[in-house]
């Protein structure tokens, strides 16, 4: 006896990917769903990015992590609203893990970053409605890294090449970098940044705001 | 590794389909896989370590039908099987995957109430 079951598992994700989406569009939020390798640098770029614009756009974090509470911390202590995740082994955030952190999340602010757990693989897999995609890619990761992992370059509407205060130790050039992130993210905007330092922070968060402004210039407007 | 988890979800909703067509024993689930939503080997792996969990599915065999990725050109349409950032044709930028993240539960077959 056969059982027709005709049952598309990722049409469940969609569907609460959808349900995040239209949520956000009724707050006026534009959401960035951060990616990158362990230690590319996501956190200090929060915490670069969070002072500059929290005060004048609210802004809220939902943390991915395996296990700990330590970026969700780090967060915190910046006077930002955060919900920490901990996956306890799943290797991506996903759309209802997403929904659940928005529940515990106030709804004042105008931009939400959901820092993904550090993978270059599966978070560039899992729609889980945010408007924009950002991938943290360090100069000490090698050159290599985007040809490697394409889906995440790929996706990518910005990479920030963080630590670029490192450049002057290595073999390579910041040119050269964006050589290869042309090649393998033509359609990112490319942001040289030490999150360390400060330096290209400006750039990146005028970026941000840009986004926003274009995200609600026409209501009607759909995103990529 | 997520392919733990997506097993886990199949073997549940077969668990229950088999429960509402009153099944005594699963043979086999089908399943369509698109070559970039998950590694089959894993899938199988997972398979094995997790059907005896889920009676009647002890013995059930995993079938799995592929489907290879595929991007198009946004710009010109041009179809290509790489990941590649600029397209062959006509070099525009942002292709889009146009299959390989597939994820069906097709149909089991088994048997029914004797």
């Amino acid at each position: 006896m056969k059982v027709i079951l005709a049952k598309d598992l990722l049409a469940a994700s969609d569907r609460v990917a959808a349900a995040n989406r239209a949520l956000f569009r009724q707050r006026g939020v534009l959401a960035l769903n951060i990616m990158g390798s362990p230690g590319a640098g996501k956190t200090a770029l929060l915490e670069a990015t969070l002072p500059r614009l929290h005060p004048r756009y609210g802004c809220a974090v939902v943390e991915g992590d395996i296990a700990t509470t330590r970026d969700g911390e780090r967060i915190s202590a910046l006077g930002v609203p955060v919900v920490q995740l901990n996956t306890g082994g799943a290797c991506h955030l996903d759309a209802s893990m997403v929904a659940r952190a928005l529940e515990d999340l106030p709804g004042a602010g105008r931009l939400l970053f959901v820092e993904n757990v550090g993978n270059l693989v599966c978070p560039a897999e899992f729609d889980i409605g945010t408007d924009r995609t950002v991938v943290v890619f360090s100069v000490t990761e090698g050159p290599d890294k985007p040809e490697k992992y394409p889906l995440a370059f790929q996706k990518a509407h910005a990479v920030i090449l963080n630590k670029v205060d490192l450049l002057p130790h290595l073999d390579l050039t910041l040119e050269e970098f964006q050589k290869v992130l042309e090649q393998c993210a033509p359609g990112a905007t490319v942001f040289p940044v030490s999150a360390r330092t400060g330096e290209g922070v400006d750039a990146w968060c005028q970026w941000i705001e840009a986004q926003l402004a274009a995200q609600y210039a026409d209501p009607r407007q759909r995103e990529e | 590794m997520h392919e733990l988890a997506l097993v886990e979800e199949i073997l549940k909703a077969c668990q229950q389909a088999a429960a509402s067509h009153r099944m005594r024993r699963v043979t086999a689930v089908h399943i369509t896989v698109g070559e970039l939503a998950a590694c089959q080997d894993a899938l199988r792996f997972a398979w094995e370590a997790c059907r005896g969990r889920f009676p009647p599915l002890e013995e059930a065999r995993l079938e799995i039908q592929e489907v290879p990725a595929r991007w198009a050109c946004p710009h010109c349409g041009t179809q290509y099987p790489e990941p590649l950032p600029r397209c062959p044709g006509c070099s525009a930028g942002h292709p889009r995957l146009e299959s390989g993240l597939e994820l069906r539960m097709d149909y089991l077959e088994g048997d029914g109430s004797p």
